[in-house]
């Protein structure tokens, strides 16, 4: 199923936690919601590190709310 | 949140898994010095399609390929390349296959000429030692913390050292679920999930000589290295837990 722009929406948030299996748990901004995170590839080719209380943007899929994709350390 | 397989639905894992152990069993004999790590996702594409099993890797956002190709200090998520294999390689060959909506998961780890030295025959004999350990721990009745503890006391007795980001996880519908199943104790056992009849699990033992941390491999977009590039391995079964007993589907 190809996925299209507006089938994505941005979000910013703050990691709370590193979990095993290079996953993230993240904080929505100005909310309670946690999300599961992974990196995207850009950012684990560019060997950008993330750890806990750094600021990230991030895409949740409309078909997957659940899981998002970290694409910016803020 | 663990998703439970009715008896149903593990029957289908049960024949997705068969068809994984055949096209291993069909690819392994294959390797050989001088083929690139691509030949190796070309004849696993080839294999898998001949069962009849989709390939299920490539259902993860991003990761085009039917396997993951890591070699010496690559430890997970490498896929295959360019890459010609030389005689001595470590070379772990991770598939996964898709079958009427589920995947399973399976590893193995060789050396590529078939002659390991001593020191790489031990190393890989006691990470196949552990899964076994690890799947004899998959009852009903015991729980994740002592298939953990199994993994772990088998590798660091042996002197190597668990990769501690890495953890084997539930597989169903989706290629990782619930629950994480570390290759180490990370708390109290009696605190760690039951382990009860309609989970599946995919048991993994990812494991190096010389240290137990990942780092990413620079440059790529998917591939992890040991930190220190000492050499690794992995071991995996898809196994699937029920009342009477635990049956190993790859």
């Amino acid at each position: 199923m190809k996925e299209e722009a507006g089938d994505f929406i941005v979000l910013e948030g703050e990691v709370l936690e590193n979990l095993p299996n290079t996953l993230f748990r993240v904080k929505v901004n100005s909310s309670e919601k946690i999300i599961l995170c992974y990196l995207s590839g850009k950012m684990r080719k560019n060997y950008i590190k993330i750890l806990p209380g750094d600021k990230v943007r991030f895409e949740l899929s409309r078909y997957d709310m659940e899981r998002g994709r970290i694409i910016y350390r803020v | 949140m663990i998703i439970y397989k009715t008896d149903a639905e593990i029957e289908i894992m049960r024949i997705g898994g068969e068809k994984l152990k055949t096209v291993m069993k069909k690819l392994v004999p294959q390797i050989h010095v001088g083929m690139t790590t691509n030949d190796i996702n070309t004849l696993a594409e080839k294999y898998l399609s001949e069962q009849g099993a989709e390939i299920s890797f490539n259902k993860v956002e991003g990761y085009k390929w039917a396997v993951c190709v890591p070699i010496n200090e690559q430890v997970v998520h490498t896929p295959p390349s360019k890459r010609i294999l030389k005689e001595g390689d470590i070379l772990t060959i991770d598939i996964g296959a898709y079958y009427q909506g589920f995947h399973t998961d399976h590893a193995i780890t060789l050396v590529v000429g078939g002659k390991p030295t001593p020191k790489i025959d031990k190393f890989l004999l006691v990470g196949r030692e552990a899964l076994n350990l690890a799947i004899e721990q998959a009852q009903v009745g015991n729980r994740v913390g002592h298939i953990s503890e199994a993994i772990e006391k088998k590798i660091t007795e042996a002197g190597y050292h668990i990769m501690k980001q890495l953890t084997g996880h539930g597989v169903g519908r989706d290629l990782h679920e619930d629950p994480f199943i570390p290759g180490h104790v990370t708390k109290n056992i009696e605190k760690t999930m039951k382990l009860k009849a309609g989970m599946v699990l995919a048991l993994e033992v990812i494991y190096s000589m010389g240290s137990n941390e990942i780092a990413y491999e620079k440059g790529q977009e998917w591939s992890i290295i040991t930190a220190n590039k000492s050499l690794s391995a992995c071991f995996e079964h898809t196994v699937a837990i029920t009342d009477k007993n635990t049956l190993v589907l790859t």
